[in-house]
């Protein structure tokens, strides 16, 4: 069972990083790594990594996607 | 670089990788690479702390640690040089949900990174957890409220040398380390008292300067 | 081929980070870039994590990724401080109008 739940977390985590590369809207990519970060936290919780998930959580959906919305906004015209 | 030529690249990078990964061991089986070299050493040693990962970072790979926090010291000299005056984007206007549930949760949020921050050596915790958390606390209400609202969060011009909290943390415990035992980060475990306070003085340090300097390089980049 | 669909955790791994690559290169926006970077470091912390999964999981890698995320947070920072910089300066942030423009 936890197998099947491994599997699915990797495939999606592979199809979000795809669905970054993909896009051509910036803050929409943006938002996108956003939600590939939230799905690589579930799967740290999976392998029992407690203190790499809290981190990933917070640095990946807190301060790296803050930082690049601040950059999409000021440099889009 | 133009597309068919990039991904030519990109797949004769992963014919490769994905070759090699088959001649690893497989997976969960433990004559991993990892495994046999010097982390059997690790779990071999006895640690007073409850947290393996918190013993591994501030004791057996305490100087890693040190260059790690003085790397991000880094990061946060160079943002303030690039950095330059910019007119503030017109401030955002929060609807009332959103800014009624930001005004909520903030309090339980940095009660939460303080006690990440604190029982980190016997709990998953730690400093580098506490200061993420924080930081994007702080991050949290800029984007919420505009980052006139959080500068007087951060102290500015009344004690800028906490944002170097990190590396004076250690410098303070390799200080402490080499009086009491001879060398340069040694913990004392005939005090287990001073070992202690020790372990959890870096901690509050790598906390409270990590966070000071994620939210420094928010409100660098806002030209704040 | 039967050790490689044994080992699928590392093959997914090794694909991200072939994903990272690919947008690195080939997006002509910095932003991308920066992004694509991001996503190849995540990757190579998502192949030390899976190799340190044991019976009980074994915390050692736990340790180096934590370092190695912090180092990815500073490197993100200073490369978007550098863009906006780029942006002051010349007014684009398109690779190929760039090129012209330098």
């Amino acid at each position: 069972m936890s197998l099947v739940f491994d599997l699915v977390l990797l495939v999606l985590l592979v199809c979000t990083a795809l669905a970054v590369a993909r896009t051509r809207n910036l803050a929409g990519a943006a938002i996108l790594f956003s939600a590939y970060s939230l799905i690589l936290c579930v799967l740290w919780l999976h392998r029992g990594a407690p203190d790499v998930a809290l981190t990933e959580a917070a640095v990946g959906a807190g301060v790296t996607t803050v930082l690049f919305l601040v950059v999409i906004a000021r440099t889009s015209p | 670089m133009n597309r068919p030529l990039a991904t030519a690249f990109a797949t004769g990078l992963a014919i490769p990788l994905v070759a090699a990964m088959a001649a690893l061991p497989r997976h969960g089986s433990p004559d991993q690479p990892i495994h046999t070299h010097v982390a059997a050493q690790y779990h071999a040693w006895p640690h007073e702390l409850g947290n393996l990962v918190t013993a591994v970072l501030l004791d057996y790979r305490g100087m890693d640690t040190f260059g790690e926090v003085v790397v991000i010291f880094a990061a946060l000299m160079v943002v303030l040089v690039l950095r330059h005056k910019e007119e503030p984007l017109p401030s955002p206007d929060p609807s009332p949900i959103v800014a009624f549930i930001v005004r909520l949760v903030t309090p339980f949020i940095a009660l939460f990174g303080f006690h990440v921050i604190l029982v980190g050596h016997v709990a998953p915790g730690g400093g580098l957890q506490g200061a993420a958390i924080l930081g994007g606390l702080v991050l949290l209400n800029g984007v919420v409220f505009g980052p006139d609202h959080v500068r007087s969060l951060h102290p500015g011009r009344a004690l800028p040398w906490l944002q170097g909290a990190g590396p004076l943390a250690f410098l303070a415990a390799g200080v402490v380390g080499a009086v009491t035992t001879g060398f340069a980060l040694g913990y004392p475990t005939h005090l287990p008292l001073l070992q202690e306070a020790m372990v959890v003085g870096i901690e509050l340090g790598i906390g409270i300067g990590g966070a000071l300097i994620f939210s420094r390089i928010y409100l660098a980049m806002e030209g704040a | 081929m039967t050790t490689l669909a044994g080992n699928l955790d590392y093959v997914a791994t090794m694909l991200l980070f072939v994903i990272g690559v690919w947008t690195l290169v080939s997006d002509p926006n910095l932003i991308k870039k920066v992004m694509g970077l991001n996503i190849m470091e995540t990757a190579v912390f998502a192949f030390i994590v899976t190799s340190g999964a044991l019976e009980p999981p074994s915390p050692i890698p736990h340790a180096l990724v934590l370092t190695g995320i912090v180092v990815a947070v500073s490197t993100t920072a200073v490369a978007l401080a550098l863009l906006l910089r780029v942006h002051r300066e010349f007014g684009t942030l398109d690779l190929d109008e760039l090129r012209d423009l330098w």
